[in-house]
Formats: C-alpha cells, sequence, structure tokens
C-alpha cells in the first residue's frame, strides 16, 4: 500500500508538469515541453520576464540494463515502476546558452529525430562570472504517434452512420430543389 | 497633239479627287473613331493585350498549413508543390455517387483530427461554396449547400476518405466522407514530408497560450531594401492624362481639373459626381456617387466586375518595372443605401514576397450592385535589376518572430487600442497573453512607408503581424516597428 502511494506520488510529481526546481528563479520558466508530447520532435521553449542569462539542457533519461542504455517504455511510466530503476541521464543536445536582454523574451529550440521515452529540460540562470545562481527542471513523456486511421476513425464513432447522413442529405436536397 | 495635254487633265481631276478623299478618311481618324473614343497609334501600330488574371489566379489560399506525422508544421508558399491545383483537382474529380454523407461535427473533432498529419487550405476570407463550386467546375453534392461559406478546406490522413471544411461566418465545421481514401492528398503529404521545410509552432506553444497561429522557430531569407518608383511620380504625363480620361470617357471635355498646393491633380464630374483624386505621391483614388443600376452580386461576379473595371483603368501590372502577382488579401461584405456589395482587397505580390502598403493597399475596389463606387489604385515599379540585385546576396536570420512579437506586444496593444480594441486594465504578462492570443497571421513581406516626398523610395523588408483589421510592419531584421495598416479603414 505504501509502496503503491509512493509511486503514484512520483508518478503525480513527473506527469502533472514537473517543473521543480533547487531554487528556481521566478523570471525563467519552462513553457514547452507540457508534460507530455507525441510525435518525433520535442519543443523547448523558455520565458524569461527580466534580462538574464540562462543555459539549457536536454537529457534523455535512460534506464541501465546490464551494461547499456535503454530508453524507458512510454506505456510504462504510468505503472510507477521507476522507482525501483536507476536512471542515466544522456545529453540530446550540446547545452546552449542564451543572453536575454528585454524584460519579455523567450529562449526556443527544436529537438527532431526524438524516440519516445522520458526527456528532463534543465534551465540553469547564470550571473557574470557564469556561476548558476538558480535552476529549474522539467520532465516530459514523449509518446509514440497513434496509428493514424484506426486513432481518427474513433474521433467519429459517435457520429451518426454515413448512410443516415446521406440520406438525411439527399431528402434535404429534394426538398431544397 | 491635244490628246496628251487632255489625259493629264484627267490624272490631275483623279489626284485631286484621290487627295480629298484621303484628307477626309485621316481627319476622320484623327477627330473621331466613333469605336474607340479616339485616335491611338497603338491602334495601327498593334500593342500587347492587357493580360487581365482569372479569378482563379487572385483567389489563393491565404496560407497552407501542413501538419506532420512525427509532430511539428510548415507552411507553403502559393505555388509550393502544387498543392492548391492538388486540391482543386481532387475536388474537381469526385464523383458524387460516392459522397456517403456531409455532416456537420464538433470543434474539438476538427482539432483532433487535424493533429493527424493534415493538410489546411486555409483563406482569410469566405467563399460561396455554391458560386465556388460552379465556377470551379466542381459536382454538386448533395448536403454540400449547407455550408454556405467557407473559409478552410482540409485533409486529414487520420480519416484519408474525408474532406473538412470550415464556415468562419456559421463558426461550424463539416466533414464529407466518400466512398475511397483520397490518395493524391497522401501522396501529397508524404512528398512534402520527405521535403525539406521549415520548421513552424504556434504562438500558443511557445508562450503558453491558446493561440493556433503558426510562426516560424527560425529563418533566413535573402531579403534586402529595394528601391522602387512610384506608378505616377509625375502628374503631367500624357499617360497619367490616359488614366484620367478612362473613368470618364467621352465627357473628359466637361471634367474640371484642379490642381492642389500639395501636388495633388483631382479631376472632377458634374457636382462630384465622379471624383479622381491623384496623389503627389502617386495613390490614385476614384469614387463614383451615381446610383448603382444593376441588381445585387454574388461574390464572384462582383470580384470579376472588380478585375474588369482595373484592366480598364490602369490595368494589371505598370507600364514599367518587374511584373508583380495580384491576388485577393481581404474580402468585406459594404452597404451603401440598402444596396449590398463586396469591398475587396488587392494585394501584388514581388516574386514570391507580398508586398505591404503602409496606411494603403495595392487595389481596393468597391463593388455595389454592378457598379463600382470606389477604387483605389497605389501601384509601384519595381525595376527587375533592382530586385535581382536585392534579393542575390547571402542568406540572413530574421529577428526570432516570437521574441519580435514579445518586444513589441505594447506597442502592438498600443495601436489596437487605438482602433478600439479594449484590453482593460491589463498589463504585463496578462496583456502580452491577450495581445499574442489575437494574432491570426505572422509573415515576411517588403513594406512601403507611407509617401512623405522622400526623394529616394525603397520597399523595407518586414515582418507583418496581422491582428484584429490591423496590419503591423516590423524590421524584418531588428524587430523596430515601422508601420501599420488598418485594413477597416482603406
Amino acid at each position: 500500500m505504501k509502496k503503491t502511494a509512493m509511486a503514484l506520488v512520483l508518478v503525480i510529481v513527473m506527469l502533472c508538469s514537473t517543473a521543480f526546481a533547487a531554487a528556481s528563479d521566478p523570471d525563467v520558466a519552462i513553457v514547452s515541453p507540457k508534460e507530455t508530447v507525441s510525435g518525433n520532435n520535442l519543443l523547448v521553449s523558455v520565458k524569461l520576464t527580466a534580462p538574464k542569462t540562462i543555459k539549457v539542457y536536454v537529457y534523455e533519461e535512460k534506464e541501465k540494463v546490464g551494461d547499456t542504455l535503454v530508453s524507458i517504455d512510454p506505456s510504462k511510466i504510468s505503472e510507477g515502476n521507476l522507482s525501483s530503476k536507476s536512471l542515466v541521464s544522456v545529453s540530446v543536445i550540446m547545452p546552449e546558452t542564451f543572453e536575454g536582454t528585454g524584460n519579455l523574451q523567450f529562449y526556443n529550440k527544436q529537438i527532431d529525430d526524438v524516440t519516445p521515452g522520458l526527456y528532463r529540460i534543465k534551465v540553469e540562470v547564470l550571473d557574470k562570472d557564469n556561476t548558476v545562481t538558480a535552476t529549474t527542471t522539467t520532465r516530459t513523456v514523449v509518446m509514440p504517434k497513434d496509428s493514424q486511421a484506426d486513432a481518427g476513425n474513433k474521433i467519429f464513432q459517435s457520429q451518426q452512420s454515413g448512410v443516415l447522413q446521406w440520406v438525411q442529405n439527399l431528402i434535404k436536397s429534394i426538398f431544397r430543389n | 497633239m491635244g490628246k496628251p495635254k487632255q489625259h493629264i487633265e484627267v490624272f490631275k481631276t483623279i489626284l485631286l479627287v484621290v487627295l480629298f478623299l484621303t484628307t477626309i478618311l485621316l481627319l476622320y481618324f484623327f477627330w473621331s473613331n466613333p469605336v474607340t473614343g479616339g485616335f491611338r497609334l497603338a491602334d495601327i501600330i498593334g500593342e500587347e493585350p492587357e493580360e487581365i488574371p482569372t479569378y482563379e489566379e487572385v483567389i489563393q489560399p491565404g496560407k497552407i498549413i501542413v501538419h506532420f506525422e512525427g509532430g511539428g508544421y510548415t507552411v507553403l508558399e502559393n505555388g509550393d508543390f502544387d498543392a492548391w491545383d492538388k486540391c482543386l483537382q481532387l475536388l474537381r474529380g469526385l464523383n458524387r455517387q460516392k459522397v456517403q454523407a456531409v455532416e456537420e461535427i464538433t470543434n474539438a473533432q476538427f482539432d483532433q483530427i487535424m493533429d493527424f498529419q493534415s493538410i489546411l487550405y486555409q483563406f482569410h476570407y469566405d467563399l460561396p461554396m455554391d458560386n465556388f463550386i460552379k465556377l470551379y467546375g466542381i459536382p454538386e453534392i448533395a448536403g454540400l449547400d449547407q455550408i454556405g461559406d467557407f473559409s478552410i478546406i482540409g485533409f486529414s490522413s487520420g480519416s484519408p476518405e474525408s474532406l473538412f471544411l470550415h464556415s468562419n461566418s456559421k463558426n461550424k465545421y463539416y466533414r464529407m466522407v466518400y466512398g475511397s481514401s483520397h490518395t493524391s492528398m497522401e501522396e501529397l503529404l508524404s512528398t512534402i514530408e520527405a521535403s525539406t521545410n521549415i520548421n513552424y509552432h504556434r504562438i500558443g506553444t511557445l508562450v503558453g497560450t491558446e493561440n493556433k497561429t503558426l510562426v516560424p522557430l527560425s529563418l533566413n531569407v535573402q531579403l534586402e531594401e529595394i528601391p522602387y518608383f512610384p506608378e505616377f511620380a509625375d502628374l503631367h504625363t500624357p499617360e497619367v492624362k490616359d488614366f484620367a480620361k478612362t473613368f470618364f470617357g467621352e465627357s473628359f471635355d466637361f471634367v474640371r481639373k484642379i490642381e492642389e498646393s500639395k501636388g495633388s491633380h483631382i479631376y472632377m464630374y458634374g457636382y462630384g459626381d465622379k471624383v479622381l483624386t491623384i496623389s503627389a505621391g502617386g495613390k490614385a483614388e476614384y469614387k463614383n456617387k451615381e446610383t448603382p443600376q444593376g441588381g445585387q452580386q454574388n461574390y464572384f461576379e462582383a470580384l470579376d466586375t472588380a478585375i474588369q473595371f482595373v484592366a480598364a483603368h490602369g490595368g494589371w501590372q505598370t507600364s514599367e518595372g518587374m511584373e508583380m502577382k495580384p491576388f485577393v488579401r481581404h474580402v468585406q461584405s459594404i452597404e451603401d443605401n440598402k444596396r449590398k456589395g463586396y469591398r475587396i482587397v488587392f494585394g501584388m505580390a514581388l516574386s514570391d514576397e507580398e508586398l505591404y502598403l503602409e496606411g494603403s493597399s495595392s487595389i481596393v475596389v468597391d463593388v455595389i450592385h454592378g457598379q463600382v463606387t470606389q477604387y483605389l489604385r497605389d501601384m509601384v515599379q519595381v525595376e527587375r535589376e533592382d530586385y535581382t540585385e536585392s534579393t542575390s546576396g547571402p542568406e540572413q536570420q530574421t529577428f526570432s518572430t516570437i521574441n519580435m512579437i514579445a518586444q513589441n506586444y505594447q506597442y502592438i496593444a498600443s495601436i489596437l487600442r487605438e482602433e478600439g480594441h479594449d484590453f482593460g486594465d491589463l498589463q504585463g504578462d496578462e496583456l502580452f497573453n491577450a495581445v499574442a492570443d489575437l494574432i491570426y497571421s505572422v509573415d515576411t513581406g517588403y513594406m512601403k512607408p507611407e509617401y512623405e516626398g522622400q526623394e529616394s523610395n525603397t520597399l523595407i523588408p518586414a515582418w507583418v503581424v496581422k491582428a484584429n483589421s490591423v496590419m503591423i510592419y516590423f524590421d524584418l531584421y531588428t524587430a523596430e516597428p515601422i508601420g501599420y495598416t488598418n485594413m477597416s479603414k482603406l
């Protein structure tokens, strides 16, 4: 019971926009990505509401199985089994430094060809001496895109049948003419 | 010996008759050609016929948006991949027997289905479906008439046997279910996705709001300032007089001409029934207050009236400079004395880049009951060599789109406030979010600043932000504000 509750807490922390930080800066916020993303690219958007210099890191959190690192299956993340796993952060991009000069601006970057898994975005706020003064982190789960036609058809399942609609349209057009 | 002298006399008589007849004929040509209203040398030596664009050429989607299978978006330029032509081919090739249903769907369903690999043909104005079907040779399909006007046609791989439509005026979404998959659209999407494309994202995703308008994440272009000349730089030329004559025809002799101290020339017929004003900057404005005699026209009929009118009054191209591509930028319903009509705002494109005029537009035509009641013409001439020189340099990175908005949101808000938008007491983040959510289009283009008598005029590469009825311009590389145009006040 205790284990389940712990796992639940972990899932909530991870999936509900886990922007947690050790001394995060109120002028720096990670706008994108949200807790889940589907597709094969990841958009990072950081909002700065004061002139700040930030350094942005993007990692994929991988699981160590034997000697190899494997991506975490996104469908199993919700099962709360991460607590028992040892996660290793693998850098996805070269960290980028962005110097914001205005009172409102955004840092944006699109990372292409990402595979399904768990990712972590870390934003460090640097002072003039390049010392880290604050850190903001968020985790996101990249899900694979659903199979197109199957998922698409589900959207219209509640619609009335095509034949019925066709008859309705036909009657409408007859009476209109 | 008397006979040769007699022959000479006869010859002289014939010569006199021929000369007399030639004189009459020439006088006729010079003074009274009843067909065209005057003698024109071009009628004899011949000139190239005026090219009149077709409605198909001027009606192009404002944006063609592609959503990739792997997520992410791109926006196509008109003409890329022949995307619009392929959509029209698909529509023309529909078999009405195979259409299973035309049904209304919800906004949420439309959004969900477009989240798959999809393409949206988006117009910035509504097109009447029934006229569109007839004019474009599309089969009449039962149920399609319920849509009325439409502004979006879409296709999604999530439902490959369907086409999707949106009526902006009704704010309703529709799905037309077909008997088989539209494979041509699937092929088109695969081709586009396999190509190198510019990445676009929703403003809302980038800034944390709900706005679905797409902007490029980063953009490299080869645009630099281009010198231009107004179409009517010198108002005392015969060309300007010829242009003025086209409005008054036979009654031009009874037209009063006033030259204002600011340099404008005003041609007035009657008690201001018809007035043509050509400003020193070369902008021509014609107003006809005569009561329209025709019946009410639908949009396409009004568009045809406008196209023909422009062709007969200045033409669709300037006499010199490189050719530009006209297109319908904006359409608005208008009414005068209970007579309904349309204001059709035409834009011009230099190669693929649209031309924007501060406080003006290249061509605006008001058509009410088949009569053009107002006509604005503000054309510029760009030399081919100048254009080539300005677009052959190295690519430069533009100012970040989203930071251009972030840096200028208070300026954008001030323009929108001037134009009547109420932001209440919003400030800071809340004001930024409100401004960001009003933006429905962000494009690049060339901007022509309002004429202020400069000796050298240049078109400036610009970001064009469209919100409500206002187009606000920012320098493409520095994001400095450089002017705006209110479409509702043209």
